[in-house]
C-alpha cells in the first residue's frame, strides 16, 4: 500500500525555489534512500514535508496515507504516523527525555482515541526500546539533548523514533557526525523496528550508512528534482563515480 | 478620617497623618527615618530606582494605616496551609502573630517585634523610601531566631494575611530573622489578601546569618488580589554562612522587591534566584544587590521572567565587589520571555567591581520562545499551545531546580505548571529509579 505520494512538489525559502518538482513514492514495507550533493535540496524535502514553516510550497501535492499532507499542521502529521530524525536536534533544557516522550506517545494515544499510558507501562516500554538503542536508563530523567554530544543527539533521535513507532521515518542525514559504533547502534536500531507496514526514507550524503541499512531503492537529488532512480547498486556507483557521473549522463 | 484627607496625594498623607501613627521610639535609627520621611517626597520617576513606576497611582486612595489584629468573619486558616508541605505554621494578621492559628516548633523563640528591637542593619545607601516609611512608621512584626546549632526538620511557613476587609488599608510589617551559629533552617513566606478594600502592604525584613548556618528563604507572591505589595529584605551574612533567597512572584497590580545581601566576612555563599510570571497589566518589580565587602565569597544570582499581556517586568540587578573582596566568584543571569507584543521587559545588570583578582559574569536575555524548540516538539506530536505551555514551564523549572527541599520545590512546580496550563504528570526521578527494579 502506498504511503506517501508526492507529486510535482515545489518549494521556496524566502522566495527561493528549492525544490522544482519533485516526484516520490513510497510504500510500506520499503526503504528508500536520498542521496545528492551539498545543496540539492535534501534537507528541504524533509522540512517541507515535516511543515516547517520557513518553507512555503508553491505547487505540487503530497499524499500521506491518502490525506492531504501539505494540509496538516507538523503535530497531527506526527500523529498521523510520519517521523523525522532531525539533522540538527534541538537541545530542550529544563524538559526531561522521559516528560517529553510521555507527553508525544500520550499526545499521538489520544489522537488515535485512546486513554492515556499508564506511567510504569510507558517506563516499561521506555526501557525496552532503550535497549535497542543501547542507551542508559540514566538518560531518562536528563533534559532533552542537553549536553549530549553529536552521536548522543542522533541516538536520542532513534530512540524516540522506537517510542513513536511512526509508519514512514525520514532520517535527515542522521549518519553525519557518528562514529562507526554509533552508526552500528543506529542501524541496527533501525534494521530492528523495520516491518512489512512501515517505511524509511534515508537522506545522506554519503554511502556508508547504506552498507548497514540496505535501500530497496535509491534517489539522486539534484538541484530540487530527482534524476535518477534506481536499485541499492546506484548507491555503489555513486560512491565510486561521484555525482557528477549522473549530472552530466542524465541532462 | 481626616475631612482633608480625599484632596491629598500620598506624600501629604504620610507627613501629615502616618506619620502621626509612628510610633515613640527612643531609637535613633527609627528618628532618622521619620526625618527622612518629613524632608522627602514619594519618588517620581525621575528617580533611577523607580522610573518604570508611576507611584502617583498611590494617590487616588485613602489608605488608613490598619493595625487590627482580630480575625476578620469568614476567615478561614485552613485555606492558607500549604498542605503538600510539611511545616510549621504561623499566621501573622496585618503583622500581628495569631499564636493560636500558629504551631511553633521548639528551639526557636518566636515573638512580636517592640519598639526599641534590634534594628537598623539597612545602609542608608541601600534604602528607599518605603523602607525609611517603614522603619518610621512600622508598629508591628515578627521575630524569630534559630537558637545555634539547631537544624529545624521542617520549613517555618509564615503566612501575611493583609486584612482590609473594612477599610482601604496601609499596612507595615517587620520582620527580623535571627539564625543562630551552626543553624539552618528553611522560612517560607507567603502574603494573602482579605478583604475586598485595596491594599498596600509595606513589609521589610532583616535578616542575620550567624557564622556557618544556612538560611532557605522562600517568598511566595502568588494573590493576584493584593493590589500594591512592596517588600524589601536585608541580609547579613557572616563567615561560612549560605543565604537562599527564592522569590516567586504571580500578583496583583504592583510587586516591588528589593533584596540585599551584604557579605560581612569571608567564606560566603549568597544565592538569589527568581521566578517573576506577569499578565494583565501588571508590574513586577525586583532590585536586587549583593555587596561583596569580603573577599573569597560566592555568589549567584538567576532570574526568569515571563510576561504574557500587556504586563511588565523589571530587573535590576547590582553586584557591588569592593576593593579587599578579592577572589570573588560572582555570577548573574535574567532571561525573560516576551509571550506579548504588549508587554516589556527593563533589564539592567549593574557590576560594580573595585577588586582585580575576581570572577564576575552576567548576562541578561529577552524574547520569545524559541522556534526550533517549539517545532521540534510539534514535529513529536505535540500540540502548538502544548509545547509553548511545556517551553515556559521548563524555562522557570531550570530556576526552582536549583533549591534543595523537595515539597517546596514539587509545590512551586506545581503552582507553576497551574499558572501556565501545563496539566502533565511530571516524572519525577524516584519513578526511574523503581523501574530498574521491575
Amino acid at each position: 500500500m502506498s504511503l506517501l505520494k508526492i507529486t510535482n512538489l515545489k518549494a521556496n525559502i524566502n522566495d527561493k525555489e528549492i525544490l522544482h518538482g519533485l516526484d516520490l513514492e513510497v510504500n510500506q514495507g520499503e526503504i528508500h534512500a536520498i542521496m545528492g550533493p551539498n545543496g540539492s535540496g535534501k534537507s528541504t524535502l524533509a522540512s517541507v514535508l515535516t511543515g516547517r514553516e520557513d518553507y512555503e510550497v508553491t505547487d505540487g501535492k503530497v499524499d500521506f496515507l491518502n490525506k492531504n499532507l501539505l494540509e496538516m499542521s507538523p503535530e497531527d502529521r506526527a500523529k498521523e504516523g510520519l517521523f523525522l530524525a532531525f539533522q540538527y536536534p534541538v537541545e530542550i533544557p529544563g524538559v526531561s527525555n522521559a516528560n517529553f516522550l510521555k507527553a508525544a506517545v500520550n499526545e499521538k494515544r489520544k489522537y488515535q482515541g485512546l486513554d492515556p499510558i499508564d506511567a510504569i507501562d510507558f517506563l516499561k516500554m521506555m526501557r525496552e526500546k532503550a535497549k535497542l538503542i543501547e542507551i542508559d536508563p540514566s538518560f531518562f530523567s536528563r533534559s532533552v539533548n542537553q549536553g549530549f554530544s553529536g552521536g548522543e543527539k542522533k541516538r536520542n533521535e532513534i530512540f524516540q523514533m522506537a517510542m513513536l513507532e511512526p509508519k514512514l521515518a525520514i532520517l535527515d542525514e542522521t549518519d553525519s557526525g557518528l562514529d562507526i559504533d554509533a552508526l552500528r547502534i543506529v542501524s541496527n536500531g533501525v534494521n530492528q523496528l523495520k516491518t512489512k507496514d512501515n517505511a524509511f526514507i534515508i537522506i545522506t550524503h554519503y554511502q556508508r550508512l547504506l552498507n548497514y541499512i540496505v535501500p530497496d531503492f535509491v534517489h539522486v537529488l539534484s538541484n530540487g528534482k530527482i534524476i535518477k532512480s534506481g536499485g541499492k547498486e546506484l548507491a555503489l556507483e555513486l560512491e565510486e563515480k561521484g555525482y557528477d557521473w549522473v549530472k552530466d549522463g542524465t541532462i | 478620617m481626616d475631612k482633608n484627607m480625599e484632596t491629598m496625594n500620598f506624600t501629604d498623607k504620610v507627613k501629615q497623618i502616618y506619620l502621626q501613627n509612628g510610633v515613640n521610639s527612643d531609637s535613633k535609627y527609627r528618628l532618622d527615618a521619620r526625618n527622612y520621611i518629613e524632608n522627602n517626597n514619594l519618588p517620581t520617576a525621575k528617580h533611577e530606582n523607580w522610573k518604570y513606576i508611576n507611584l502617583a497611582i498611590l494617590n487616588k486612595y485613602n489608605f488608613e494605616i490598619n493595625n487590627k489584629y482580630s480575625l476578620p468573619d469568614g476567615f478561614l486558616a485552613d485555606n492558607y496551609i500549604v498542605k503538600d508541605i510539611e511545616s510549621y505554621n504561623i499566621f501573622i494578621i496585618n503583622g500581628i502573630i495569631n499564636y493560636e492559628l500558629s504551631n511553633i516548633p521548639r528551639d526557636i523563640i518566636l515573638n512580636y517585634i517592640d519598639n526599641n528591637a534590634n534594628i537598623g542593619s539597612i545602609d542608608d545607601d541601600r534604602q528607599t523610601y518605603f523602607s525609611q516609611l517603614n522603619t518610621a512608621i512600622f508598629l508591628n512584626g515578627i521575630f524569630i531566631e534559630i537558637n545555634k546549632n539547631i537544624h529545624l526538620d521542617k520549613p517555618i511557613h509564615i503566612i501575611h494575611i493583609l486584612d482590609c476587609s473594612e477599610n482601604e488599608s496601609f499596612i507595615n510589617t517587620r520582620r527580623i530573622f535571627k539564625y543562630g551559629a551552626n543553624s539552618e533552617a528553611t522560612i517560607i513566606e507567603s502574603f494573602f489578601k482579605f478583604g475586598e478594600n485595596k491594599v498596600l502592604y509595606n513589609s521589610v525584613a532583616e535578616i542575620f546569618i550567624e557564622e556557618n548556618s544556612n538560611c532557605h528563604h522562600i517568598k511566595i507572591q502568588q494573590d493576584k488580589k493584593i493590589d500594591f505589595l512592596i517588600d524589601f529584605v536585608q541580609a547579613n551574612q557572616q563567615k561560612y554562612s549560605n543565604y537562599v533567597n527564592f522569590t516567586f512572584t504571580d500578583a496583583g497590580k504592583f510587586v516591588r522587591n528589593n533584596l540585599n545581601s551584604k557579605l560581612n566576612d569571608e567564606n560566603i555563599e549568597t544565592h538569589f534566584l527568581g521566578v517573576f510570571i506577569g499578565d494583565n497589566n501588571n508590574l513586577i518589580d525586583n532590585h536586587t544587590f549583593v555587596d561583596h565587602a569580603n573577599p573569597n565569597c560566592f555568589s549567584n544570582e538567576n532570574y526568569r521572567g515571563i510576561l504574557f499581556d500587556s504586563s511588565t517586568g523589571i530587573f535590576n540587578g547590582k553586584i557591588l565587589v569592593r576593593p579587599d573582596a578579592q577572589k570573588t566568584n560572582a555570577y548573574q543571569s535574567n532571561k525573560n520571555i516576551l509571550a506579548s507584543k504588549d508587554a516589556t521587559i527593563n533589564t539592567k545588570p549593574e557590576l560594580e567591581i573595585y577588586a582585580d583578582d575576581v570572577k564576575c559574569s552576567h548576562g541578561a536575555t529577552s524574547g520569545a520562545l524559541d522556534k526550533s524548540s517549539l517545532f521540534y516538539l510539534r514535529a513529536r506530536g505535540i500540540d502548538e499551545k502544548r509545547a509553548e505551555s511545556l517551553l515556559m514551564n521548563a524555562f522557570v523549572a531550570e530556576v526552582i531546580e536549583e533549591l534543595k527541599n523537595q515539597q517546596v520545590k514539587d509545590y512551586l512546580f506545581k503552582i507553576t505548571r497551574n499558572k501556565l496550563n501545563e496539566d502533565m504528570h511530571f516524572i519525577v526521578d524516584d519513578d526511574i529509579v523503581n523501574i530498574n527494579n521491575i
